[in-house]
């Protein structure tokens, strides 16, 4: 499973490449950990599958959804959004996610090897791309050159 | 049966004889409301100012109930006894009935909700002032806001709080409070009753007499119910000698052992890293002169950086000043509250940089990995550390001492024991003093009190010249009493469990700490230092001062996601009405334990 959803440096060029494009505005940023402690930099995913809860909550939202395997095995994956503040200054609306929405998530696994990341683009079923990190440490949130790692 | 109406000649009575008592006696309220009638007055409002529980054992389950192991028998507090489940919902209230014993949120330490955060078995303390009543719940110290400034709920899409947003109203002396935007994660009591986020309560606060509040709250959510229902408590007011809100974090309790480090038998053998602390004696002397002195100027050498294009200092938008002022402690010429405080309310945040670097505070996190968080150029081109004394910035540490902020911050990108991870991350409350560089706050004032509303955190400080807390209780925000002099909040910090870390960092203190901090405001009322002398001597060499600066955010400001964490409303096309959302770590609640533990070695 991991193999085929967790992809390697192909994603993480996708991120620098996606970010190039967004504006960032670091005074929205903020982060209630240091994205170093907690994710891991080296462990790019790539995930689509379909949302069965959006949270909308402080300190970060997050973002639960189901992602299906080659062999038929699903995996429910969390992955940490902005405040709710910050991401409706990046146009993003609680109701703009709703459980059986396809989603597609590029970010960071969790370093404990969850099924759990850092989302730092999300691609929404009406094809919007939102900047959804908001940690201001996070490789592509700070940087646009991740791949100097 | 309705419980209340059997019961209430009975309240009545007790609340006759109560109040031919306290007629005779020295009100336990506001002297400002005892003027009219036999209950607290604000403004002509009753004044529900105090610390507040019920007796009533509707946590136990809401609806009549006996013969359990676990729970004393009880009538309930539901009008006409039963909650109108709809079928599906009625099913799962019979499995959370079945599986109580684990999956109550209570039992996690979650915050409890509305209305059951009003009748679960702890305090709470309600803060009135004109246009809110602030209310502190001592389970996990979580603040509920009731507006009664005239300000309609939000528009546009729900939040998901889990206290709700509350906007009141009142029809003659009942306190109406209508409050919607509920997330699904809280039960109503420890039998497994529930709510969906359609939630929708309407509460009605009512002084029976000077000590004794009816409180009864109406319950409607097309998933789960029928129809509204209603249930009814009684708050007493507390009396007792001393008694007093003490912050209940238990959530904590899993992992706040691993916090502060402790001076073991093996640390004293060999110190590498300790060439660099003062000579102790003079020192000493040094840091209590400069205590007692009023605040010296603080700012940076305005050095230019040398060669290239120097990264700026670390922390986004976030590091605003490299310099800031002094501000002389002086009389204060501002306005003053009825009781005679300076009025220094409003929303705050420090001018420089978050917690990432305690002593750099723009410098970033040391060892960061992306190096791009890391600003080049020279030291004094970033804001001066926050320890003002000693001269070179440093803490004072003891060589073990300092050892141990080595060994944390040699491991903090790469945590791979669980001490190494920040207890903020765990949602663990920021303590004193990083709670005055992590994001904006609010400070409201009472007679009596000075409210801090932190974004990881609540403190109370006591202004009625009671005494500290029984020394074995130790907390994360301290126990804090205070007094003004002139332009100065002066408050006196013990029972400090020291958990909290001062940074990314890892600075600490041991349970032992006495903290004494001067808030030195200025008269302009736009600006603050927080000017605070740290002593323990079994993590210090001597004692030692930590300047933090920091400036008012107003309605003038936009809103942000870090100093002004706010959202401005309009009534009529008045002046705006700035309004903090609550705040509560939802990763305590949800899957951030998953994610912060420890990875295994590779």
């Amino acid at each position: 499973m991991h193999q085929h959803n967790v992809s390697g440096r192909p994603a993480f060029l996708a991120i620098a490449l996606a970010l190039a494009s967004v504006s960032l505005s670091p005074l929205e940023a903020s982060a209630h950990h240091a994205f170093s402690a907690e994710f891991d930099a080296e462990q790019p995913i790539d995930l689509t599958g379909t949302v069965t809860k959006f949270k909308w909550t402080n300190p970060h939202s997050w973002l639960y959804f189901d992602v299906k395997a080659p062999d038929g095995k699903v995996t429910n994956w969390g992955v940490e959004f902005g405040a709710p503040n910050s991401l409706e200054g990046k146009g993003l609306k609680k109701s703009d996610i709703k459980a059986g929405d396809s989603i597609h998530i590029v970010g960071y696994r969790a370093k404990n090897g969850g099924p759990f990341g850092y989302s730092v683009t999300g691609t929404l079923a009406d094809g919007r791309v939102i900047q959804t990190g908001g940690a201001q440490d996070a490789p592509g949130a700070a940087s646009a050159k991740p791949q100097t790692y | 049966m309705n419980r209340l109406d059997a019961k209430m000649p009975h309240v009545l009575r007790i609340g006759a004889i109560a109040v031919a008592f306290l007629a005779a006696t020295a009100l336990p309220f506001s002297a400002s409301g005892a003027s009219r009638g036999s209950i607290p007055r604000q403004d002509g409002k009753p004044d529900f100012s105090g610390i507040w529980e019920s007796s009533s054992g509707a946590d136990y389950d809401l609806e009549p109930h006996s013969d359990r192991a676990d729970t004393p028998p009880g009538v309930g507090v539901v009008d006409g006894d039963t909650i109108p489940y709809l079928p599906a919902a009625l099913d799962q209230r019979k499995k959370n009935f079945e599986g109580r014993a684990t999956l109550d949120p209570s039992l996690k330490g979650w915050t409890l909700g509305t209305p059951r955060g009003i009748y679960y078995p702890e305090p709470f303390q309600i803060f009135q002032r004109k246009g809110d009543l602030t209310l502190v719940f001592e389970f996990g110290h979580s603040v509920r806001t009731i507006y009664t400034n005239g300000t309609p709920h939000h528009g546009g899409e729900a939040q998901e709080y889990w206290l709700g947003d509350s906007r009141a109203h009142w029809e003659g002396d009942t306190l109406v409070v209508d409050v919607t935007d509920f997330n699904d994660e809280t039960w109503l009591d420890r039998a497994g009753n529930f709510h969906s986020e359609a939630l929708h309560v309407i509460e009605h606060w009512t002084f029976l007499d000077a000590n004794t509040i009816s409180y009864r709250a109406t319950i409607e959510d097309p998933n789960v119910f029928s129809r509204p229902w209603n249930l009814e408590v009684v708050l007493n007011r507390h009396r007792e000698k001393n008694f007093q809100l003490i912050e209940d974090y238990r959530y904590t309790l899993a992992y706040d052992g691993l916090y502060p480090p402790q001076h073991g038998p093996d640390d004293d053998h060999a110190h590498p890293g300790a060439s660099n602390t003062p000579d102790t004696a003079t020192a000493n002397e040094s840091a209590k002169a400069t205590a007692a002195a009023p605040q010296a100027a603080v700012s940076a050498s305005p050095a230019a950086a040398a060669g290239g294009a120097p990264r700026p200092p670390g922390g986004g938008a976030i590091a605003r000043e490299t310099s800031f002022p002094a501000i002389a402690s002086a009389p204060w010429h501002g306005p003053r509250l009825a009781d005679g405080q300076p009025d220094v309310q409003g929303h705050w945040s420090n001018t420089i940089a978050n917690h990432n670097n305690f002593t750099d505070p723009q410098g970033g996190v040391p060892g960061d990995p992306n190096p791009r968080n890391i600003p080049t150029g020279p030291r004094e081109a970033r804001a001066p550390s926050r320890v003002s004394d000693p001269p070179d910035g440093q803490v004072p540490f003891q060589p073990w001492a300092r050892e141990k902020v080595a060994d944390f911050q040699a491991h903090f990108h790469n945590p791979t024991q669980p001490q190494y991870i920040e207890p903020l991350a765990r949602c663990a409350p920021a303590g004193v003093p990083k709670s005055l560089y992590w994001h904006g706050y609010e400070i409201r004032q009472y007679p009596g009190y000075v409210l801090f509303l932190f974004n990881s955190g609540t403190r109370i400080v006591h202004l009625d010249g009671s005494p500290h807390l029984p020394d074995n209780i130790k907390l994360w925000n301290a126990d804090s009493r205070g007094h003004w002099e002139g332009n100065t909040l002066v408050v006196d910090v013990a029972n400090d469990n020291s958990k909290a870390l001062f940074g990314r960092t890892g600075e600490f203190a041991s349970d032992k700490v006495h903290i004494v901090e001067r808030y030195i405001f200025d008269n302009s009322r736009q600006r603050y230092n927080y000017v605070a002398t740290f002593d323990d001597p079994s993590v210090y060499l001597r004692p030692f001062t930590v300047t933090i600066p920091a400036k008012r955010w107003t309605a003038a400001d936009k809103p942000n996601g870090w100093h002004f964490e706010t959202v401005l409303a309009n009534i009529d096309g008045k002046e705006p009405v700035i309004e903090r959302p609550e705040r509560i770590c939802v990763e305590n609640n949800g899957p951030f334990g998953q994610v912060a533990v420890t990875p295994k070695k590779k």
